[in-house]
């Protein structure tokens, strides 16, 4: 095996085409989410007055293992991703453990965080159904950060309720 | 995010009428996300043309984030490395539940085994404490209900927890994935969190953020225990990010100001009691 570097880089190439559902290989299912006033599992139509129309099918497929990634939203990726798996040798020599220790970076974006993977495609389907903007909650402010960039990535408004 | 555009409302504000409920029956409230998610939902259900849009928890998330985990899994395999533990903070669910999709997804095919470990803080350890039950993902009780691991939609972490990830409940998948023991759960105390989190920082040179920190914590004790044994595992950890959010986080712990407040059994009886029945 060659030696393992300290920042294992994939190419822009080898970047994932395709999201993966684990939901598909469960064989007992996540249990269905519920409609607060019926108690019945939510339909699709009324998924789609609270979220936009292809994440209320995202939200509800739990059979499709692969989803494709818009080009839109890989183009986005590229800005910050594929993201380095680092090999943390200086950590391993600090507490000389014999373990080998690595970590997934996140944090090279704006958002500081991983958040900006899910708001990218948020913002994307929102921006493709034709909506005006969109509402969010945030609490350090990751995630409101990361749906303000995709927002104004796709020129849709954005509001956010903070704690 | 106003420099992007965004305007930002602290919650739970006078706009909406959830927020104006909760301000009325818990004056002076420091709030939490399932109260801000409820105000966000308000907002957009009352505007034409808007949509609310959640980072955590859902299905929708979990798979927008299984990039992580692809990538990761990607770039294992082009060293011929094999992980032995895969360890992720939890608390919606959004980054665990990307890390580990693909890795699960082997256990779950029965292609190979792999040690997950969820972790999360012990002021608000949904997983470790809570109930698998079916809940409100908001205070408000506006979103659909989920069966989750959960400590009820009205627990409020403690004014003094700093360390993110203090959402009452938990993705239904992660939960579901959890109660299969497809993955383990540990939480931590948020000192030794911050602990964990200077460690790191001084030798790796990336100032973690907290809720990362989290997943730092039980990697490096994993490593020491391999001290102990002489393994050579292979420990792989979600960093989500980076720490320059939580600088009033970063300064209590620094000037000696950060406490540890678990919920007594009694605080979370109180919360989970007033699960809906379903």
């Amino acid at each position: 095996m060659s030696e393992i570097p300290y920042k294992i880089y994939l190419e822009e190439n080898e970047m994932p085409d395709k999201w993966y559902n684990v939901r598909a290989d469960m064989k007992k299912k996540p249990a269905p989410i519920l409609n607060p006033g019926t108690l019945k599992p939510v339909t699709l139509e009324e998924l789609s007055g609270i979220f936009c129309e292809e994440l209320a099918k995202q939200e509800l497929d739990d059979t499709t293992a692969y989803f494709d990634i818009p080009e839109d939203i890989r183009n986005f990726y590229k800005m910050y991703r594929p993201s380095p798996l680092v090999r943390a040798y200086c950590l391993e020599k600090k507490l000389d453990t014999p373990a080998h220790i690595y970590y997934k970076f996140e944090g090279n974006n704006t958002s500081g965080s991983h958040k900006l993977n899910s708001a990218i495609a948020q913002a994307y389907y929102a921006k493709k159904q034709g909506l005006k903007g969109v509402t969010t909650e945030t609490g350090a402010g990751q995630w409101g950060t990361a749906l303000s960039m995709a927002c104004s990535y796709f020129d849709l408004d954005c509001q956010v309720y903070m704690v | 995010m106003r420099t992007y555009g965004a305007t930002v409302t602290p919650s739970p504000s006078m706009n909406t009428e959830v927020g104006r409920r909760i301000n009325a029956e818990f004056p002076g409230t420091t709030g939490s996300l399932g109260c801000a998610i409820s105000e966000a939902v308000e907002a957009a259900l009352s505007q034409e043309g808007y949509r609310y849009v959640l980072g955590s928890v859902l299905a929708q998330v979990l798979l927008h984030q299984s990039v992580i985990g692809l990538e990761t899994k990607a770039a294992l395999d082009k060293y011929g490395i094999k992980a032995d533990m895969i360890i992720g903070c939890a608390g919606g669910g959004s980054n665990l539940g990307g890390l580990i999709s693909p890795f699960a997804g082997e256990m779950l095919r029965g292609e190979a085994d792999y040690d997950i470990i969820a972790v999360e803080p012990a002021s608000c350890p949904s997983l470790t404490r809570g109930v698998y039950a079916y809940d409100f993902c908001d205070t408000g009780k506006v979103c659909p209900l989920a069966k989750m691991y959960t400590l009820g939609s009205s627990f409020i972490p403690s004014a003094n927890h700093a360390g993110g990830l203090r959402y009452h409940g938990m993705s239904s998948i992660v939960s579901e994935l959890y109660d299969q023991k497809i993955l383990s759960a540990r939480s931590v105390e948020q000192t030794s969190v911050f602990e964990a989190a200077r460690t790191f920082a001084r030798v790796e040179g990336i100032l973690p953020a907290p809720e990362s920190s989290h997943a730092i914590k039980v990697a490096i004790d994993e490593a020491l225990k391999c001290k102990e044994t002489g393994e050579e595992k292979n420990i792989v950890f979600g960093l989500t990010g980076t720490g320059y959010f939580d600088m009033v986080a970063y300064q209590k712990f620094n000037d000696g100001e950060m406490s540890d407040y678990i919920p007594t059994d009694e605080d979370l009886r109180k919360s989970i009691e007033c699960l809906p029945k379903v």
